[in-house]
């Protein structure tokens, strides 16, 4: 079925493979364009570096008037992540725009993992840690870091 | 060096001439009796292919799509059936141009109306005008 939410998923598919933005990979799933699965790759020169993190997206037939919900897959240590995966980021909620695509999204929350937000934090200990133990805050995620390389 | 002359010939003879003239109506018009002479070109137009173009005036051609669908402005956004002016383009004060059938959407999303570009107040421009052929 043909909806605009569909065309739209397509047109973006379209273009990440077109005009691939460094660091981050996402495809649709076979069976259901609402359904992505994508790859993030920790940004070089930081904690994050080697990092594979795996995120699935799923959008609703609202897109791209309402923001997919954006779900990490692997464990993650991150000021702005719950424990769930989930992602505290405003341009998937209040400040979110339809003119953002898949692009956009992936790397914003690339962005997200060198630069957190410390006035919401989603993971107290790791945000506590960013602000008092730079050290040990960057430690933990470098152990995160190789955890995603044995993630299923 | 052998040269056929008719009177009503209009001649320019670079041997004899100090000054040229090779404005238009001394080599191209033709005389009187050119003009009754002249075989008839016969052509009879079976058929003919018009092409069209038209644009939507508006401003940059580089991003020249709808920022929210995506496609084409002169494209169908989603809840139109033809392009043309039943997919028109608006603009806002700040000016963005979307689909009005996609602005509209987003706005009604919204409490308060903002332009998904510069998150500015949506303020509603005029439609723009279509372009035809020459741009």
């Amino acid at each position: 079925m043909s909806t605009s939410a569909r065309r739209r998923l397509l047109r973006d598919f379209k273009r990440l493979q077109n005009d691939p933005p460094s660091g981050v990979t996402g495809a649709p799933m076979d069976t259901n364009i609402m359904v992505w699965q994508a790859v993030i790759f920790g940004p070089d020169d930081t904690p994050w570096e080697g990092g594979t993190f795996k995120l699935t997206l799923e959008f609703t037939e609202d897109y791209p008037n309402k923001a997919p919900s954006v779900r990490f897959l692997t464990k993650m240590f991150h000021p702005n992540i719950y424990a769930d995966g989930q992602i505290c980021l405003d341009i998937l909620q209040n400040q979110w725009s339809p003119i953002y695509d898949i692009s956009a999204i992936l790397t914003s929350i690339q962005s997200l993992l060198c630069d957190p937000n410390p006035a919401s934090p989603a993971n107290s200990e790791a945000s506590r840690l960013f602000n008092e133990n730079r050290r040990e805050y960057n430690r933990r995620v470098r152990e995160i870091v190789e955890q995603s390389w044995v993630d299923e | 060096m052998s040269r056929k002359r008719s009177s009503d010939t209009p001649i320019i003879d670079a041997s004899t001439s100090d000054s040229f003239d090779l404005s238009a109506s001394a080599l191209h018009t033709p005389t009187e009796s050119q003009l009754k002479n002249r075989p008839k070109l016969r052509v009879r137009i079976k058929k003919f292919h018009g092409v069209a173009h038209w644009t939507w005036n508006c401003g940059d051609d580089d991003d020249d799509v709808c920022g929210i669908c995506q496609s084409a402005y002169e494209g169908v956004a989603p809840g139109a059936k033809y392009p043309g002016d039943e997919c028109p383009v608006v603009v806002g004060k700040c000016r963005h141009y979307f689909h009005l059938q996609c602005i509209t959407t987003w706005i009604s999303t919204r409490n308060s109306p903002t332009c998904p570009m510069c998150r500015q107040e949506w303020d509603l421009g005029v439609e723009t005008s279509r372009d035809d052929g020459n741009n």
